[in-house]
């Protein structure tokens, strides 16, 4: 099925559109360390940011050179308006799926 | 970011960059290196550091992925070829090879000589590797070889007795076919009846008797017969596409009767001719069941070849092991028999017969010459020749690199401007790959025009039939030379040229490296080493042909004629042939003989002197009444032949037979023959009348041994050879009053005349062609390791013009410019020169000269003349830019500052 996304693509894509107009490589990790407190390496995290990107979910662009990381210029991600329909697509999922569940999900006892 | 003066581990940065290769990693080197800073505050400077590494590992697949794709999804990736920028290489690439007319000159020159020389010798060496390869199942097939074991020696025959073929077919599984062929016969006389029906007669060589398998195991081309019986019968004839149309032109030779040797045979079949590159030379082949004897068994007596194919899968070696077992139980019935001795007694006393043997594809190579029908190969030679292709590549590849390395302050600027826009080292490295591509490029298509016009001459050299044939093959083999040329060439001044500093290069302040001059130095060094080795050895074999042929022989070679033929068993005809020769006015002296120096005709023979009891194998010569005069054997005691007397008891014995036989007052002594040969063991006790000089009775490269000499009158005077003594300056007209004379005296029989002195030089062919083919290539090498000398001496001399100009300023004359410019290359010539002199001595010492008995001395002046010679050239060379150098005006060289 076109447009699927797996968790951890969800959980990336969230976190960029969490991040706004900061959402680079180090933060992003950092981001989903912090949140769903898991070690994420820094090759996991491209490997997924590429997939998307190709999947044409997010968009990416050279910032400009600053004067930290040695010159450097940072990449930027964004969400597309293709990624915000797969966010949808998989959040109508779920809810709907929450909705049909014949099972108390209820936490409370 | 708390401490800025750690940095991530520069290891991994390369590590990074490497396996990242062209992939955009800007950004990511960005987050490792924030990450890093990062981590730093967290953590211990060396698990940061770790983390790193981690790091820079998790990103391996990702970024050989993203090498991949190069393509417009990723607008932002480097590429480092692409189509403009090819087209501004190759422009630019141009525009340097037709800017420096004479650097390009010199290059291409350079490096297509090398190339000719190189894929010359490449043909040369393909063809020598390429013997006896082309015929079907050519692997399986062997042939059979003998190693007769004597008490005092072993020798290798490339004959065997022919009852072992069928033998082997019989007995052994594995053995698909085997078959006997044996010859040559030369000198054979066939006739056959003209279109006008007269009788022709004329005289055939190389022919051979063979067994129907033959034509079954070698795949021949059949152009007409069957090819499976056309031996079948007694005085069935094979013959040779060639020797079919040499008699009967165009019209049909098939089924033509043509008579040999009192035998009628029919013309059954005809064959191509067998290709050069194969171990096989017949003109003619008739089937061997017309001679008489090859129909009786014979274990024993060497006659013929044999040859095997074994069936597929067969192992040579387990059946080789069988042979041993099959000598004893069918040789040795056979030997007792012929010789009346216990064979167990025979193989005790040390002598035997071992077979094994050799695949047919290394025949012609083997050393131990067991072909038989041609001279055979060298591998050792065919080794040298690989070595001297590779080593002439070398040093015009070395040109390429010197000349390119040497210029780089030209080209300096050029690659500071590139990389300040933007380029980077891996795209000037392909630039300049791309320019030796070119160089190689037009290089290679000059050597194989060179390759056309000159392979008929070195055909001429090397005798041999060598042709570039133009195919996918060859075009492919071209390619990969023009990649590998541009590789080897190229690649190191590439990498000196773009690793240059833009900063450094762009304020001015560029200099050459010492490394570089170091290496480009050291680089000529090897060129002109290898060259003056070449050279030296070219010399000493030079010398040493030179001395093989003026070498005295013991004997006046000078204005003397042999006539050959199968005459022997007619003496009536050549005692009146002598006689009427004699008569000649034209003619000193003539005389018959069995044996003829150099020829044939002497054998080992069994002899026991009556000092002492020992038997020894002696080499024995059968000559007429008055041949060691007409000769010009020296007698050094006693009396020769006469025919006055009968000498049929008497003999002659050389210096070294005296030593050997012990003899210290030899004339008067008797000698014992033991016939050996037919088995008879019968003894012939003869007298010794006469002592001679040692003479070179066989070829230079064997010493000088003991000979008996006996008087063919024992045989009937028979004579195979007649020797005349021209007087000098008559050799025509003496030629052609013999030729009168023997159509009187011999009709129907073709003359067979000669000159000693080319009989002799014939012996010597193969040293002459490896010494002309040495004296070529090594004229070659030093001529293309002159051209980068010239070229590199030019640069050496622009470089420092300035130097020059101030110098010249200062009062400095153009003798003090030429050796200020000349020094260093004197210095690199004399070391080159220290290194050649003791490799080529003992290269020619241990390989070359040990090969022949009679050897020259390596004289040292031969090698300081080479060393004197090859610097004095090299200064020429180098001259003409010194002066030139010298005398221009400083005003010149100093103006532009």
């Amino acid at each position: 099925m076109k447009g699927y996304i797996g968790e951890f693509e969800e959980l990336v894509l969230l976190t960029i559109a969490s991040l706004g107009e900061d959402a680079y490589g180090v933060s992003i990790q950092e981001n989903i360390e912090k949140i769903s407190n898991r070690s994420i390496s820094i090759g996991a995290l491209h490997s997924t940011i590429t997939r998307l990107e190709e999947k044409g979910l997010i968009k990416s662009w050279l910032g400009e050179p600053t004067q930290e990381r040695g010159g450097r210029r940072k990449r930027f991600f964004e969400i597309t308006h293709q990624g915000k329909l797969s966010l949808h697509h998989v959040k109508d999922l779920r809810d709907a799926l929450w909705k049909l569940s014949k099972a108390n999900l209820s936490l409370a006892k | 970011m708390k401490e800025q003066n750690i940095k991530p581990p520069r290891f991994v940065d390369q590590l990074f960059d490497w396996y990242c290769g062209n992939a955009p990693i800007e950004d990511l080197r960005g987050d490792m290196e924030e990450l890093f800073y990062t981590n730093l505050g967290k953590m211990s400077v060396a698990r940061a550091k770790l983390k790193y590494l981690q790091q820079a590992l998790s990103l391996f697949f990702y970024a050989i992925k993203k090498r991949k794709q190069k393509s417009a999804y990723h607008q932002y990736s480097q590429q480092s070829i692409n189509l403009s920028m090819l087209k501004n290489y190759l422009i630019i690439a141009f525009r340097n090879l037709i800017g420096h007319k004479a650097y390009t000159l010199i290059n291409v020159l350079g490096l297509a000589i090398g190339m000719a020389s190189c894929i010359m010798l490449a043909l040369y060496i393909q063809s020598e590797l390429s013997y006896d390869k082309d015929f079907a199942d050519a692997e399986s097939i062997h042939k059979l070889i003998l190693e007769r074991k004597y008490p005092d020696k072993t020798q290798i025959l490339a004959g065997v007795p022919h009852s072992f073929a069928s033998v082997l077919a019989k007995d052994y599984q594995v053995v698909e076919r085997a078959t006997t062929i044996c010859g040559p016969f030369d000198d054979m006389i066939i006739s056959y009846k003209g279109s006008d029906q007269s009788n022709l007669n004329y005289l055939e060589n190389d022919v051979y008797a063979a067994d129907s398998n033959f034509f079954k195991i070698f795949s021949f081309k059949i152009l007409k017969g069957d090819r499976s019986t056309m031996l079948q019968h007694p005085k069935s004839m094979v013959l040779t596409e060639s020797t079919a149309k040499r008699h009967f032109g165009d019209e049909d030779a098939f089924g033509k009767l043509i008579t040999m040797s009192g035998n009628v045979f029919t013309v059954t079949g005809i064959c191509e001719d067998p290709p050069t590159n194969t171990h096989f030379k017949f003109g003619l082949v008739i089937s061997i069941h017309t001679i008489e004897r090859f129909n009786l068994d014979n274990f024993n007596r060497p006659d013929s070849y044999c040859y095997l194919k074994l069936r597929a899968g067969a192992n040579s070696i387990a059946l080789e092991s069988m042979f041993p077992k099959m000598v004893d139980s069918y040789a040795a019935a056979d030997f007792e028999r012929v010789n009346k001795t216990s064979w167990l007694d025979y193989k005790k006393a040390g002598n035997g017969y071992t077979y094994f043997l050799r695949p047919l594809r290394s025949i012609y190579l083997d050393p131990d010459d067991i072909g038989g029908m041609k001279p055979s190969g060298n591998i050792i030679l065919v080794r040298i020749h690989i070595g001297i292709a590779i080593l002439i590549f070398a040093i015009a590849c070395i040109n390429f690199i010197n000349l390119a390395t040497a210029r780089s302050h030209e080209r300096a600027k050029e690659v500071g401007v590139r990389k300040v826009l933007g380029s980077f080292k891996r795209q000037l490295v392909f630039q300049f790959l791309n320019e030796s591509f070119i160089v190689s490029f037009i290089g290679v298509g000059l050597a194989t025009i060179l390759i056309i016009v000159s392979l008929p001459y070195f055909n001429l050299l090397t005798d041999k039939n060598l042709q570039l044939v133009f195919n996918l093959q060859t075009a492919l083999v071209l390619a990969v030379i023009i990649i590998v040329l541009s590789l080897l060439a190229g690649l190191y001044p590439s990498f000196v040229l773009s690793s240059f500093k833009p900063v450094n290069v762009l304020k001015g302040n560029f200099t050459a490296t010492p490394r570089g001059k170091w290496i480009r130095s050291g680089l000529v060094v090897f060129q002109f080493w290898i060259s003056i080795s070449l050279v030296i050895c070219t010399l000493i074999m030079q010398q040493q042909t030179t001395f093989l042929s003026q070498k005295d022989l013991g004997y006046d070679r000078e204005e003397l004629l042999v006539i050959e033929g199968n005459f022997h068993m007619r003496p009536s005809f050549t005692r009146s042939l002598v006689n009427e020769i004699n008569r000649l006015p034209q003619v000193l002296s003539s005389a018959g003989s069995l044996s003829m120096p150099s020829m044939n005709g002497i054998y080992p023979q069994q002899y026991q002197s009556e000092d002492s009891p020992e038997i020894r194998s002696t080499h024995t010569m059968y000559i007429g009444d008055e041949f060691a005069e007409t000769m010009g054997f020296k007698l050094l005691d006693g009396k020769q032949f006469s025919v006055a007397t009968n000498d049929s008891l008497s003999v002659i014995l050389n210096e070294s037979a005296v030593k050997t036989f012990g003899l210290s007052n030899p004339i008067g002594k008797k000698i014992t023959f033991l016939e050996q040969t037919y088995g008879s063991g019968e003894r012939t006790t003869f007298t010794i009348i006469g002592v001679i000089k040692d003479f070179h009775y066989r070829t230079l490269h064997e010493a000088v041994n003991p000979l008996v000499i006996q008087s063919n009158e024992i045989i009937f005077s028979r004579m195979s050879y007649i020797v005349a003594k021209v007087k000098p300056g008559a050799y025509k007209e003496a030629i052609s009053n013999i030729e009168s004379k023997w159509k009187e005296l011999a009709p129907d029989m073709p003359l067979r005349l000669r000159m000693v002195d080319g009989v002799l030089e014939a012996h010597y062919q193969k040293e002459k062609r490896t010494s002309r083919i040495f004296t070529l290539f090594s004229s070659l090498s030093i001529f293309v390791a002159l051209i980068g000398l010239f070229g590199l001496s030019a640069y050496t001399a622009s470089l420092r013009t300035k130097e020059i100009g101030i110098r010249k300023v200062f009062g400095a004359g153009i003798v003090d410019v030429f050796f200020l410019l000349t020094s260093g290359f004197t210095r690199t010539v004399l070391i080159s020169f220290l290194l050649a002199a003791p490799i080529s001595w003992y290269l020619m010492e241990t390989w070359w000269l040990r090969g022949f008995a009679f050897r020259i001395q390596i004289s040292i002046w031969t090698i300081l003349g080479v060393g004197i010679a090859a610097l004095a050239i090299a200064l020429v060379t180098v001259t003409y830019q010194s002066v030139k150098a010298g005398i221009t005006n400083p005003i010149r060289s100093l103006r532009n500052e």
